[in-house]
């Protein structure tokens, strides 16, 4: 224990965490600009009627159409201070409230990447990221380092290192490993590629990619802490991401933020010779002289007590599925929030009835009414969002003068192309069922 | 245990030379190495192979097919049966009879049954017009269209008269504005706005010609070639061909089972039927038109022409992925079952559709109920076997 301590207390180069503070707002801010470009601020957070809230988060709502860009152009704002390390605690501050709350506006627009973004973003917060190549430290030289405790820099490996992991032991299920399923269905999708197009409808590209993905992930985190496989688990890393972009072009950012992020890997004399360069271009390279960080006594207890906690949720948070009973991939219990990336392909369809007890007379609900194609698309496969939307079609009926309307639904979902069938129990009524993290019994066993 | 895992990595870059490796560690690492190596291989020396395996699908083979043997002569069937509507209406108005309007409602009854052909396809030009609105937005609105003849002055292009404009609109000018042919043939004679409808109807005429020969000549070579880019975007991605017919077929049969058959059953209304909602309301075919539907998305799923020549379709894409349905035989042939159970059940409803589905309920209720399996096996089992994504905007995944 005195150890550890120890080793998380040596003064490291600041360098690393200084590449990565800047790699970190630029990749958002290239994000974000690509974000607002494609229309998906309106598309997600403008044009529907209804969201669907995180359980214990229904008070984050969305604001207006204006409100939203303010948002927006806040989180712009805040990923230049980022970059420059100007006014850095705010901007990191402000930058992770406002993604957050985003992030926190509707399920449906639920991403691993999104959430990455949230935590690393949280983690920055207290980290001293500001105190090298920064315009703060410009401002006011007396806040300069050239070292830091390494549980700055390690923190965020941790956190890179959990990601990977978790990711790969998703990874360790027949379907994935055994039947190469969902990359069996997704690649012969790619096929029209200029050059690996033929192979993609082969099975064995299909397990070759299933098998060394799973590998990759379990083993990425540990062959870039190792010197001597640094240099090509880097490569892998590269390698990887760029083959999942091309395969997968639905992916989004997540590979080059995820390049990126794996460059705080590398040691601190790497890092500061880019530094050195980059200064030297500028033509105003001065012998900074070696000065450490050290916190102080009751600022480092609380940091230990928080990041302590932090990561402790954090190695909880991808097994708490263990808690509930059947397939995961199927019912989604403690699905979220768990590093499962690209892990099974579901669809589903599904239509709600809602039913005036008193006179026995249903109707059928047209989703479009009430949600976006997109929102329908994501309700039809999670059974907390079907209940979610059961309740909005219970409390509209109530609207309209029906007392206690039922709400039963008949929904169809495929896994994994095994083909449709039926997902919720037809005959439960979900307006009498409550949210909440308890089993849902209603859910049909896979 | 993890921080000591990192802190040991530490003490190793920063400060001392890299420690002996751990074997297995350096075994994955030349996995990886040799793993790069091969993609690589495969990458970038094969591109000359050929695909000549038996499992390959050539998806711009079947998008030649549905440009070049349905959509253009589906079209081009369309086009002139809108040509003909247009003329038999300026002989009937020119001296209105009751022969001339049983000619002027062949001519509709024909559009209105060509236009079950095109419905599906209303992505690049048809959605440049807005073709399916502007088209068959149905139950039209009988206030609307009276209020714009009275006025005589209208812009059939705005959002408000959607529902007052295309074959349901002319349905009402020509079967429903008397009880019988001589008191309709009257409504264009002997009636204070008999000019005014005239020329209404020659307008909706001409606005449906516009839109149809416009979405015509930009699918054909000599206009705007759509044909060359709907078949050149071979991918699967968002806004690829495949990704925009498989969508739109999607959303074009929920019509059917929707607004042509729930919502006139009172799928919506709690039970309570709605007459008035059905398609081609006065003319009181509905059943014929819904059947006439089905059976073009059944053509258009097998790729196969009206004149029954059966290519490359989606279904031949579903077989060479080996796609199964849930009960074990192929997805394809159990979307084929489920066609023909929907025609089946749909053609057994008595026309007119308006009648039946307050003295027939139970027989429209059970075709309503295949059309919701086939919903089911088009909206998910097709599009995550093929990989498509079943959405109408663009957004990332993970």
């Amino acid at each position: 224990m005195k150890n550890l301590q120890k080793q998380l207390d040596k003064q490291v180069y600041i360098a690393p965490l200084i590449t990565f503070r800047v790699l970190f707002g630029f990749i958002m801010l290239v994000s974000l600009i690509r974000f607002m470009a494609n229309g998906w601020v309106d598309q997600l957070y403008v044009a529907p009627k209804f969201f669907f809230t995180y359980y214990g988060f229904d008070w984050v709502q969305p604001l207006n159409e204006t409100g939203m860009y303010i948002v927006f152009g806040l989180m712009i704002a805040a990923t230049i201070g980022i970059m420059l390390g100007s006014f850095y605690k705010t901007a990191i501050t402000v930058f992770f409230i406002c993604f957050t709350y985003v992030e926190l506006l509707d399920k449906s627009n639920y991403l691993n990447h999104y959430y990455f973004v949230s935590i690393i973003s949280f983690i920055m917060i207290w980290l001293p990221a500001h105190r090298f190549f920064s315009v703060d430290a410009l401002r006011n030289p007396s806040i300069r380092r050239t070292q830091v405790p390494a549980w700055c820099t390690g923190s965020i490996k941790l956190q890179l290192i959990i990601v990977y992991f978790f990711a790969g032991l998703a990874k360790i299920n027949s379907d994935w490993l055994l039947n190469a399923l969902p990359l069996k269905i997704w690649l012969p999708a790619t096929s029209d590629l200029p050059v690996a197009g033929p192979f993609m409808d082969e099975a064995w590209v299909a397990y070759l990619l299933s098998w060394s993905s799973c590998l990759y992930d379990l083993s990425i985190p540990f062959l870039l802490l190792y010197k001597k496989t640094r240099p090509y688990a880097f490569m892998a890393v590269i390698v990887f991401h760029v083959l999942t972009k091309v395969f997968l072009p639905v992916i989004g950012m997540f590979p080059y933020i995820m390049i990126l992020s794996t460059t705080i890997f590398f040691p601190g004399d790497r890092h500061r010779k880019i530094f050195t360069t980059i200064q030297q271009c500028f033509g105003r390279l001065q012998k900074v002289p070696d000065t450490e960080l050290h916190f102080r006594a009751i600022h480092k207890k609380s940091l230990t007590s928080l990041f302590g906690l932090f990561f402790m949720l954090q190695l909880l948070l991808p097994i708490r599925y263990l808690l509930y009973p059947g397939n995961l991939f199927w019912t989604e219990q403690g699905y979220r929030f768990s590093w499962r990336v690209m892990l099974m392909e579901k669809a589903g369809t599904v239509f709600f009835y809602v039913r005036d007890p008193s006179t026995e007379n249903e109707a059928e609900i047209t989703n479009r009414d009430y949600l976006t194609p997109f929102q329908e698309k994501m309700m039809a496969t999670q059974a907390d969002m079907i209940l979610q939307y059961a309740h909005l079609i219970r409390d509209e009926y109530k609207k309209k003068g029906i007392k206690n309307p039922e709400v039963r639904v008949e929904s169809y979902v495929s896994l994994n192309g095994t083909g449709s069938r039926l997902f919720i129990d037809s005959t439960v009524n979900l307006a009498a069922e409550e949210r909440g993290f308890r089993h849902k019994d209603w859910v049909l066993q896979y | 245990m993890d921080y000591s895992t990192l802190s040991i990595s530490h003490t190793k870059t920063d400060k001392e030379p890299g420690a002996k490796l751990p074997g297995t560690l350096r075994l994955i690492s030349r996995f990886f190495f040799i793993l790069t190596v091969c993609l690589f291989t495969i990458t970038s020396c094969e591109d000359e192979e050929t695909n000549t395996g038996s499992n390959e699908f050539d998806r711009s083979t079947m998008l030649a097919n549905y440009a070049h043997n349905i959509i253009i002569p589906n079209y081009a069937t369309l086009n002139n049966a809108v040509d003909s509507l247009n003329k038999a209406i300026n002989n009937f108005t020119s001296s209105p009879d009751t022969v001339k309007l049983q000619q002027l409602r062949e001519a509709w009854y024909n559009v209105a049954m060509n236009w079950q052909h095109c419905s599906t396809f209303e992505f690049g030009p048809a959605s440049d017009v807005l073709l399916r609105a502007s088209m068959n937005t149905f139950p039209t609105n009988v206030d609307q269209i009276n209020d714009n003849i009275s006025w005589g002055s209208y812009n059939l292009e705005t959002a408000g008269n959607i529902d007052a404009i295309g074959l349901p609109a002319l349905d009402y000018l020509i079967n429903g504005v008397g009880e019988d042919d001589e008191s309709i043939v009257s409504m264009y004679m002997n009636n204070d706005q008999s000019e005014n409808r005239k020329q209404y109807l020659a307008d909706l005429a001409a606005q449906m010609q516009s839109k149809v020969s416009a979405v015509y000549n930009d699918w054909v070579t000599d206009g705007g070639n759509y044909q060359k880019m709907f078949i050149a975007s071979d991918g699967m991605d968002i806004g690829s061909s495949v990704g925009l017919l498989v969508n739109e077929l999607n959303f074009d049969f929920e019509i059917i089972k929707n607004a042509k058959i729930g919502i006139p059953l009172g799928e919506k209304t709690l039970g309570s039927p709605l007459p008035q909602h059905v398609e081609a309301f006065y003319h009181k075919q509905s059943v014929d038109f819904a059947v006439e539907h089905i059976k073009a998305i059944d053509n258009i799923f097998n790729g196969r022409s009206r004149a029954g020549i059966d290519s490359t379709g989606l279904d031949d894409n579903l077989n060479a992925l080996d796609a199964k349905h849930s009960s074990g035989i192929p997805l394809a042939e159990a979307i084929n079952n489920q066609f023909d159970d929907c025609i089946s059940a749909v053609e057994s409803i008595p026309d007119p559709l308006s009648e039946a589905v307050e003295n027939n309920s139970t027989v429209v209720d059970a075709a309503h109920t295949e059309l919701k399996k086939q919903v089911v096996l088009l909206k998910t089992d097709l599009p995550s076997t093929l990989s498509v994504l079943i959405t109408y905007q663009d957004n990332d995944g993970d």
